[in-house]
């Protein structure tokens, strides 16, 4: 009875085998679509997570470096196959990963530097940046086309305003073209078929990826000008009012607009944190009073908080992958917490002000650009770090990943991007944080140094003492003590 | 009376406080009044300000006693600090025995940098208060002891002792001094209400520097001590608003702008910035001992009263000699 299988059994296999297949197939495709837009907005993708597990792992060697055409900066890149993109003053760059060579570029009226951001509509790869206010100009719409969005610019005013623009990657042709509210500075952030960008004037706007309708817009109290967060069904903006001098962070629910929850009022003076990022549920950001909070997505309650040293710059944004946060305060330390809980795991002072650089993961480990130049790695299980390199004069910037290369943004006077790739003849490194205790080396020093600034000052105030005298008992003024037991203010001249 | 210095002479033991002949007394000057007599110009009734320096500096390098003192306490605030978590530059150990306000100054930016701005912090600022003021308190009675007797005993430690609800006091008016500061003086503006703040930590040593000595030698209630404190800064011919600016001056920017490897964050300061560190810890003691030396110099010529200006500007110097104060000895 046993000698051939059962005909369920064999079907059940069958549909097991089959739903098997299906699911490889689904999962390559989807990893092929993954891969194929690897890092398509800032930090990675609309959570801002910096996090990619397959990343290229340190140490690295320069494998080319692109300085923009018109001598000026370029935005963070953004990585589609095997382009890196980047926005200039002058136009949108295409820039090949292999060679640093510019594969294609967009002109570009002028206006602020952000990053641009890659999304899918209709199976094609859309790329969206913000364009102008041209320089001096007070036209809303300095390039207009013929292709811009009917009615996207009819209702603006006489102030010179930021377009944002849709382009299908494949051939670059502009599909859209709409008007912001005001000049943009946030970036692009593309959640599924929806485009979110806030301006200067505190206007959060939605877009449709395929065709540029607006979906909704809202405003909060301040300016909007980092990028936007997307994640679980919510948009995550902070707002900064300089004039008040408070930031709040806001949610917005992602298909109508509305409110999710009150605004999470940050309690500090300055303006100065970072954006913010989600992940399972929670909302990071690092504020202006040195603490990364972790924010409910769902309700906006505060859920925990962990001490650094110093605050934010908004060019930052925590990384989360894990189960950790890591964050890079402005004064150069690099953070990993718990995500459960914000407790602090390791701390690595790298010493120099982190001003343009965010922290990523690649791999197992952690990338930030400093402001003197150099781009490091740190190790994510230790801390200690493994590698450095001092890539440009000026500030460096984000960093985006791709399959095989690092592109980082560089400033200077050279500004433009650098692509570095696994070295495999690269040595590391393991340098524990300048801040762990080392007793020995500590007492050592301390010894030696107490040891000479006692004999300097005693020897020498032996010596004085024998010729002055010690305190008031000088050889004068105790011959004068000694003969006299006059009370001084009798002997005044008063 | 003869050019030299007098003082008045010990009428029993244990050692008891000794004064100063104000150094321009024989010379019967008119001390000039208001503010320029505050900040100098003219005879000084006082010793000059490299003697009470040169004085105070003496007193400390010839006690090893005190020379330890300064040369341990840094070291054993930077284990604390790391003990509970202090991540920053070794650089801020160059205020760790500076006069308050500054101390207070360098207490609050500590705090602040570990535990952040919260409850935590006032129990930070409370327990530095609390430690800080008996530890002056101590350092004050030995180096009163070490300007009176050339040495250092036991009773000195007693007498600082006796020292330490003034000294306690001095400390929570610096900590309200600074806090105050913070929350007014950015109204002025960043240029006027960085210079408020920075005249607000000199008015601050300026009335309170004396108070320690004050309370070592003459055992007075608190508020007493300190209004004496503040009415022999305001003496005229003092210069002792030029000796609380030279302290700012040198216990901020220079000793924190040339302490070796600066604002770089580290648990293990190198060796060049151990001896500067401790260099510095010395020189604030100096400066200790040397306010120590002015106020024993200008301790008979304090009034009882508060001066009336305008009486004093007339007759300073029969004035001052009538109100020579009684003075516990």
């Amino acid at each position: 009875m046993h000698d051939r299988p059962p005909t369920r059994a064999v079907r059940l296999a069958g549909i097991v085998a089959a739903a098997a297949v299906v699911a490889t197939l689904v999962a390559g495709t989807a990893a092929a679509q993954e891969g194929r837009t690897a890092w398509s907005q800032f930090q990675g993708g609309s959570a801002h997570d910096g996090f990619r597990d397959d990343g290229p792992a340190p140490p690295y060697r320069v494998r080319w470096s692109f300085a923009d055409p018109s001598g000026d900066r370029l935005s963070a890149a953004i990585v589609v196959t095997e382009v890196a993109i980047t926005v200039g003053p002058e136009a949108v760059y295409g820039v090949d990963l292999s060679d640093g060579a510019i594969a294609w570029e967009i002109q570009r009226a002028g206006g602020p530097l952000s990053v641009p951001a890659v999304g899918t509509a209709g199976g094609e790869d859309v790329l969206v940046y913000v364009d102008g206010p041209a320089p001096g100009s007070s036209d809303p719409s300095p390039t207009p086309t013929a292709t811009a969005s009917p009615g996207a610019t009819d209702d603006a005013d006489d102030e010179a305003v930021s377009e944002l623009v849709g382009v299908t990657l494949a051939d670059r042709t502009e599909r859209w073209r709409v008007s912001l509210d005001a000049v943009s500075r946030s970036g692009v952030t593309i959640d599924g078929d929806m485009v979110f960008v806030g301006d200067q004037g505190g206007t959060l706007s939605a877009y449709s990826l395929a065709d540029g309708t607006s979906r909704w817009s809202t405003t909060v109290t301040g300016r909007i000008d980092t990028p936007v967060a997307s994640a679980d069904d919510a948009v995550i903006v902070v707002a900064r009012d300089a004039e008040e001098g408070r930031v709040a962070l806001v949610a917005f629910d992602a298909a109508t607009g509305e409110r999710a929850w009150p605004p999470f009022e940050i309690p500090a003076t300055s303006t100065a944190g970072s954006a913010p990022s989600v992940a399972d549920g929670r909302v990071i950001l690092g504020s202006a009073d040195r603490f990364v909070r972790a924010v409910s997505a769902e309700d906006g309650t505060e859920v925990w908080t962990s001490l650094v040293l110093t605050l934010f710059s908004p060019a930052t944004a925590p990384a989360l992958g894990d189960g950790s946060v890591f964050a890079a305060d402005f004064g150069g330390g690099l953070y990993r917490l718990d995500a459960a809980d914000g407790k602090r795991m390791w701390s690595h002072q790298l010493n120099e002000v982190i001003l343009r650089g965010a922290p990523v993961v690649s791999g197992d480990a952690v990338i930030v650009g400093l402001a003197d130049g150099r781009l490091v790695a740190v190790d994510a299980a230790s801390g200690h770090l493994i590698w450095q390199e001092d890539l440009t004069e000026g500030a460096l910037g984000a960093v985006a990943i791709s399959d095989d290369a690092l592109i980082a943004v560089t400033g200077g006077p050279e500004a433009g991007l650098v692509a570095l790739e696994n070295d495999p003849e690269g040595t590391l490194v393991d340098v524990p944080s300048p801040t762990e205790f080392d007793p020995g080396t500590t007492f050592g020093r301390y010894a030696a140094a107490a040891t000479i600034v006692f004999f300097v000052a005693f020897v020498p105030g032996i010596y004085a003492r024998r010729r002055f005298g010690s305190g008031l008992v000088s050889e004068g003024e105790g011959d004068d003590e000694r003969d006299d037991d006059a009370d001084p203010g009798e002997g005044g001249g008063a | 009376m003869s050019g030299k210095k007098k003082r008045r002479s010990a009428t029993s033991r244990p050692p008891q406080p000794r004064e100063i002949e104000p150094a321009a007394r024989a010379e019967t000057p008119e001390p000039r009044r208001g503010f320029g007599g505050l900040l100098g110009g003219g005879p000084s009734i006082l010793p000059s300000i490299p003697r009470s320096l040169g004085r105070g500096l003496l007193a400390v390098v010839t006690q090893p006693i005190l020379l330890v003192v300064a040369l341990v306490l840094p070291f054993l605030v930077w284990l604390a600090l790391l003990a509970i978590g202090f991540e920053g530059s070794a650089g801020r150990l160059v205020d760790v025995l500076a006069l308050p306000p500054i101390a207070t100054y360098f207490d609050l930016g500590t705090g602040a940098s570990v535990v952040g701005v919260g409850p935590a912090f006032l129990v930070f600022t409370a327990v530095s208060v609390l430690v800080r003021g008996v530890v002056y308190a101590l350092l004050a009675g030995m180096v009163v002891e070490a300007l009176e007797d050339g040495r250092v005993s036991r009773y000195g430690l007693l007498r600082g002792i006796a020292a330490i609800p003034v000294v306690l006091v001095v400390q929570v008016i610096s900590f309200s001094l600074i806090i105050a500061g913070n929350l007014f003086f950015p109204i002025l503006g960043p240029g006027i209400g960085f210079l408020a703040f920075v005249a607000a930590l000199v008015g601050g040593l300026f009335f309170l520097g004396f108070a320690p000595t004050a309370a070592v030698r003459q055992g007075r209630g608190v508020l007493e001590t300190i209004r004496r404190s503040g009415r022999a800064a305001q003496l005229p011919g003092t210069r002792q608003l030029l000796f609380c600016a030279l302290y700012f001056f040198v216990a901020l920017p220079v000793v924190v702008g040339l302490v070796p490897g600066g604002t770089q964050l580290g648990a293990n300061p190198s060796l060049a910035a151990w001896v500067f560190i401790l260099a510095v810890s010395v020189v604030h003691l100096a400066f200790m001992a040397a306010l120590a030396y002015r106020w024993i110099a200008v301790e008979p010529l304090v009034p009882e009263e508060p001066v009336r200006r305008r009486v004093a500007r007339t007759e300073p110097a029969r004035r001052q000699a009538s109100q020579r104060p009684r003075g516990r000895r």
